[in-house]
């Protein structure tokens, strides 16, 4: 249990680690802080209260359905799944609010990142899959959160596109 | 409400969207939208597009 304990601690740090250099990488001035206007980060403020109600509310949602229903298969995800969907909120209000991409991002560098997470995210959960290791002990185990942020990559790469689309048609 | 003067300022000095955006370091789409009416600049932001396209405040933002 010690050893699984530091294992999920020393995945956060690396986390932490790959997230600051991934962020270096897609800035075109090399600086980890990405720059957005006045009119974008009114938009991403609106877009943070978001993703906070859409953890708020799914917390409820569980607190209520855990009174009937037992929730327990669902793991370390009960904790994470909160998160992911205010994350989703968050990042789908900033998409559409033209507030997502930042003024000193690289496209490419950007693209290529978000390819690279989503499949690198898909690939664990798959493989995981296919070993029988998903769902051990009629408990849903750390790759389905692989599994669950790759499909969240792979959803807010279709909305980046949807909105490549709609700015061109508007262009 | 449209902002068509500061379209038309832009355009009278050849410059695009973009060129106006990256001027005042802001993104394509806020120039665009406070074209449209569909933004509010702050009073920097306005200062900063009147500097670069060489008007007075009350000629691109006061509406009569």
């Amino acid at each position: 249990m010690k050893a699984y304990t530091l294992g999920i601690f020393v995945g956060i740090v690396v986390g932490l680690i790959l997230t600051a250099v991934f962020l270096k990488a897609i800035n075109k001035d090399g600086k980890m802080k990405t720059k957005y206007d006045e009119r974008q980060k009114e938009a991403r403020g609106k877009a943070y209260m978001y993703g906070f109600y859409g953890v708020v509310l799914t917390n409820a949602l569980f607190l209520v359905l855990s009174s009937s229903y037992d929730l327990g298969f669902l793991g370390l995800s009960l904790y994470f799944i909160p998160i992911l969907v205010g994350v989703i909120v968050q990042v789908t209000y900033s998409i559409f609010h033209d507030a997502y991409v930042g003024l000193n991002n690289n496209m490419t560098r950007f693209i290529v990142g978000m390819t690279f997470i989503t499949a690198f995210n898909l690939f664990i959960g798959i493989m995981a899959y296919i070993h029988g290791e998903l769902f051990v002990n009629r408990k849903l185990q750390g790759p389905f959160i692989n599994l669950l942020c790759g499909g969240i990559f792979l959803v807010l790469s279709v909305e980046l596109a949807i909105k490549k689309l709609i700015d061109a048609k508007a262009e | 409400m449209k902002n068509l003067k500061l379209k038309a300022a832009r355009a009278g000095l050849d410059m695009s969207q973009d060129d106006l955006a990256k001027a005042v370091g802001v993104s394509r789409q806020t120039i665009s939208a406070i074209e449209k009416g569909d933004y509010n600049p702050t009073i920097n932001l306005c200062i900063s597009v009147c500097k670069t396209l060489g008007k007075t405040l009350d000629e691109l933002f006061w509406e009569e």
